[in-house]
């Protein structure tokens, strides 16, 4: 599936499931997830809480909270399988060839060192370098981010900074060593809107500019519209759609992805829109769910939904949804042909984006 | 920038402590004159009446609450802290002879229990819901349980009376050389008495504080730096566990004066506390009223210590 | 008809650090409002920019330091005894955070049924009936009044709060956020409610809120703060189709739109941080992120002046005005 050019896969993910020893017992709490993760591109990954989508982020990262662990699936990561590694061999990997950014900065950072003494320590984790020539890198990474006055940034505390900065230095944390992957986790959702459009453009600015990879989670698809090259739409523990950014949007395949889009409001909507509520709430116990899990609310349902149990079919070239009347041609609103269209709006994006960064470069 | 505000803020904690240290004295004084004619403090005895009647118009004991308390407060600052009615003896010379053992035997509790609970705790809390950590919660459940007189009692009947390996009373063996050692010997017991229950309380806060702070975000960041586990631990997470600890210092430190009264009676260890029971037995008002004053001090200092420790180990207390 | 009526409101808080009193918050700078009847105002800004202060202030649950709200012409400060208790009931808010906002050792049957109670609007006989009909209102079943908060999902108890907003029969709601801590698809159906109840009871409803989108779709009037102050205030359309404060474009600008053929510019983006309320830029406070600043904007604090033919367009920056809007 390539509609805009890029080549390798730098992560390769595949049937990955993910559960839980709680107190009732092991749960299955994210199954049957593959996708792929291309050179440079930004994947989208968009949800609601409790989909899955930040327990599939953590498990690549092997920080996995007590209780979770990879039950299955492989996580193909510059010829390793990341799942299984050791914790020594991760460490190897991670902060130097994948990074993570999180949501709260202020947490996120441990209050009692400078943030100078944070970044210096994952620099020097994976370079041989000393304290001063790594302080040095620090104060231009905190440069490249966008910091005025970086050397003074260095000395202090996570709490004397503003949100906006802090989310600044854990972007410079995890750019230390120029890893190939990025993962931000909800990385915006705290910051107010136009702090966030800085750091999300600040984002996609350094993965054009050094061919990174980008996940970017979120449940705000706003964003995905603005930042993502392909989306994968996650629900109740499960990848429901699977396609690029522009096909999600003109011509989704999955009930859930177009339910989501009729019930989130935009700015650019008519004061007579009406928005759809989608009713119900996203099933509890949806582990112990075999058949759809989107059943309970959705508006095309039909008893066989609940009785059997669906999996992820290519639609056409450029989508991959987990519904059965979709793949069934049942449904009216799938049928499309954005495929074409969406791979020349990707191609002209990514074209747009290059002659923009190069503009900047030469100011 | 920083240093500057970490002395920043200790010039004014002190300089608030000043005017609590004047309140202190203050109270003290009220509270002394609540219990009897501050002349009968200061005087030593066999005075006759005339002669103290003529000394209280000469020393202005018959001027207004103020100028008495001032008068009062100039003799303390000079060290008159009065005569005891029992000893006849000054109360200063008395507090400073029995102030060093007891500082030596809860000096010595104190770090020792410290040194226990300090590993104890964090270990207990990295191995939550192990057998270990049930074990040594267990322990100090247990110790925090045993009243540190039965305690005593115990090991006394034990050490001293069937197995004759240690002494039971007093700090240095009568008749004998004294020494190190001789005192060590019989310092064993009382400390390990004051040490335990402490001990035990101490290791249950850490290992909370500790489990607290494994749940927080930060140490999962600086995993995913890469940094290697005993990084995480070692530094992120024990650094933020200091502010725990000091705040157990904190609480404790006043105990170094006078949380020895009940074991220095027992072992009849010749310390603070042991001079303040006879005193309060004996209404020795001079005495009781020099230990509060000392005692209060003793606290206001410890908090100073304990906030300056504070803004050294948590950056967010000294920014403003 | 104008049902509320602030004028040249100032509140501050002390701040962190400092000797009491001497560093401030400037949480709400000279702010003049007026709401109308039925209507929905949107008040819409970022951090710092004193919208929920506002917000308290206007239904009475915080004095202003100086300057007075006025409902229905009665100056809310001078109420006393009686006439406070009977304007309290006519003004209800509703909370952002649906965790905090209830008791959880309550059912919500109690929750509910004490407002009514105290207030003599039902009686211990008829109290039951009239709690039934608000859960039923808001979409929840009868049963759930047995039930304590802790059994219900976060959209669920944000209905028990709107439930508890309407017992009174209040004139007017204030939502302070109230679907920015609810899931994406549940934020549509708390929002179609309030918007129904709004038509039913022929309320007037205050939204605050942090996102434009949400804003717009509810409201006929948007109001935008920043640091303090209200730098524009239009009808929800007309800000958006002529917006003159070049904060508002930059805050319509940073929101994301869910349409990738929509891209945002870069270059419309505001630069810098947002400074803090304790110490703001003096003058106009949004002159150093401004790409249109000029000298007198450090200067002078800039008044809200009508747009030329729209005297219900008001925008507080003359340089905007001049220019005749973006």
């Amino acid at each position: 599936m390539t509609t805009s050019g890029y080549t390798e896969p730098v992560l390769s993910v595949r049937d990955l499931a993910i559960s839980f020893n709680t107190g009732q017992g092991e749960r299955v709490l994210l199954r049957d997830a593959s996708f792929e993760v291309k050179r440079g591109e930004v994947l989208g990954i968009v949800g609601e809480s409790g989909s899955g989508k930040s327990i599939t982020a953590l498990s690549l990262m092997g920080l996995l909270p007590a209780g979770g662990r990879v039950s299955h699936g492989e996580a193909w990561f510059e010829g390793q399988d990341l799942f299984t590694l050791s914790p020594r061999q991760l460490d190897r990997i991670r902060g130097k060839r994948i990074a993570m950014i999180f949501q709260d900065a202020l947490t996120s950072l441990n209050p009692v060192f400078t943030i100078g003494n944070q970044i210096v320590e994952g620099i020097r984790a994976h370079q041989d370098i000393s304290k001063a020539q790594a302080a040095q890198q620090a104060a231009g990474l905190l440069g490249r981010v966008g910091m005025a006055d970086p050397d003074n940034v260095l000395n202090q505390y996570a709490h004397m900074l503003s949100g906006g900065m802090r989310q600044r230095a854990m972007i410079a944390m995890a750019l230390a060593s120029e890893p190939a992957l990025i993962i931000a986790d909800e990385a915006t959702s705290s910051l107010d809107v136009t702090i966030q459009a800085q750091i999300m453009h600040l984002l996609r600015e350094l993965s054009l500019e050094r061919e990174m990879s980008v996940l970017l989670i979120t449940h705000d698809i706003g964003l995905i519209a603005q930042m993502a090259d392909k989306v994968i739409v996650m629900y109740a523990g499960e990848i429901v759609e699977n396609t690029d950014v522009f096909t999600l949007f003109e011509a989704p395949g999955h009930p859930y992805t177009r339910a989501l889009l009729e019930t989130v409001p935009s700015i650019e909507d008519d004061k007579d829109r009406e928005l759809q509520a989608i009713p119900g709430v996203v099933p509890e116990d949806y582990d112990a769910i075999s058949g759809c899990r989107f059943a309970g609310r959705c508006a095309y349902v039909e008893p066989k939904c609940r009785e059997t149990r669906q999996i992820m079919l290519p639609l056409d070239e450029c989508r991959q949804v987990r519904c059965m009347r979709a793949q069934n041609n049942e449904l009216e609103f799938v049928h499309s042909t954005q495929c074409e269209a969406s791979k020349i709006a990707l191609a002209r994006r990514r074209q747009e984006d290059k002659a923009e960064l190069e503009e900047r470069l030469r100011a | 920038m920083n240093r500057g505000g970490l002395l920043r803020y200790i010039l004014k904690r002190l300089l608030i402590a000043v005017p609590v240290l004047i309140g202190i004295t203050l109270i003290d004084y009220l509270l002394m004159n609540l219990a009897g004619n501050p002349i009968d403090m200061l005087i030593g005895p066999r005075v006759t009446e005339a002669a103290k009647a003529a000394k209280m118009a000469e020393l202005g004991l018959d001027q207004p609450f103020l100028v008495r308390y001032w008068l009062w407060l100039t003799e303390l600052m000079r060290g008159n802290m009065g005569y005891s009615l029992m000893t006849y003896q000054p109360v200063a010379k008395m507090i400073a002879q029995n102030l060093s053992p007891t500082l030596l035997l809860m000096g010595t509790s104190m770090l020792l229990s410290f040194l226990i609970s300090i590993p104890l705790g964090i270990y207990s809390a990295l191995k939550q819901y192990t057998l270990r950590d049930y074990a040594i919660v267990g322990t100090a459940f247990l110790f925090i349980s045993i009243p540190g007189f039965f305690l005593a009692l115990v090991l006394v009947y034990l050490f001293s009376t069937k197995l004759g390996w240690l002494p039971s009373s007093g700090m240095k063996t009568l008749g004998g050389a004294g020494g190190m050692l001789d005192t060590l010997r019989h310092m064993i017991m009382p400390v390990l008495v004051l040490a335990a229950s402490v001990t035990g309380s101490n290791i249950r806060y850490i290992r909370s504080s500790m489990l607290e702070i494994l749940q927080q975000p930060y140490l999962r960041t600086a995993e995913s730096k890469g940094i290697g586990r005993f990084k995480v631990i070692g530094k992120h997470a024990f650094r933020n566990a200091m502010i725990p600890i000091v705040t157990l210092i904190g609480l404790q430190l006043p105990m170094l004066l006078g949380g020895a009264v009940v074991v220095e009676q027992i072992f009849s260890w010749p310390g603070l506390g042991l001079m303040t029971m006879s005193a309060i037995l004996n209404r020795d008002f001079p005495v009781i009223m020099g230990v509060s004053l000392l005692a209060a001090i003793a606290v206001l200092m410890a908090n100073i210590i304990t906030d300056i420790l504070y803004a050294v180990v948590d950056p967010t207390i000294r920014y403003d | 008809m104008t049902l509320l009526r602030a004028e040249n409101l100032y509140r501050t808080f002390p701040a962190a650090g400092g000797f009491a009193g001497r560093r401030r918050v400037r949480a709400v700078t000279d702010i003049s409002l007026t709401m109308y009847e039925n209507e929905t105002l949107g008040l819409v800004g970022e951090s710092g920019s004193g919208k929920s202060t506002l917000g308290r202030m206007l239904v009475g649950l915080d004095k202003p330091d100086s300057g007075a709200v006025y409902y229905r012409g009665q100056d809310l400060s001078q109420l006393k005894g009686q006439d406070k208790k009977r304007v309290r009931t006519e003004m209800q808010i509703v909370f952002q955070d649906p965790w905090a906002s209830l008791n959880p050792r309550k059912r919500i049957y109690d929750i509910l049924s004490a407002p009514l109670l105290y207030h003599n609007y039902a009686t211990k006989a008829d109290v039951g009936a009239k709690v039934t009909a608000l859960l039923e209102k808001v979409g929840l079943s009868r049963e759930s009044g047995e039930r304590y908060p802790h059994e219900f999902s976060g959209g669920q108890r944000q209905r028990i709060g709107i439930a508890r907003a309407l017992s009174l029969n209040p004139a007017l709601i204030v939502c302070d956020e109230p679907v920015s801590a609810l899931d994406v698809s549940i934020q549509a159906q708390i929002l179609n409610l309030l918007h129904e109840l709004q038509d039913e009871y022929n309320l007037t409803l205050l939204f605050i809120s942090h996102g434009l989108a949400s804003i717009k779709y509810l409201s006929d009037r948007i109001a935008v703060m920043y640091l303090g102050r209200i730098v524009e205030i239009a009808g929800a359309e007309k800000l958006f189709s002529s917006t003159y404060h070049p904060y508002t474009r930059a805050l319509i600008m940073s929101s994301p739109v869910p349409d990738p053929y929509r891209r945002q510019e870069p270059a419309a983006l505001l630069s810098g941080e947002i400074p803090s309320n304790i110490d703001p830029p003096s003058g106009c406070h949004f002159h150093p992120r401004c790409p249109l600043a000029e000298d007198s904007c450090r200067q002078e604090i800039p008044q809200l002046m009508p747009v030329p033919g729209d005297h219900t367009h008001l925008v507080a920056c003359p340089i905007a005005l001049a220019g005749g809007g973006l």
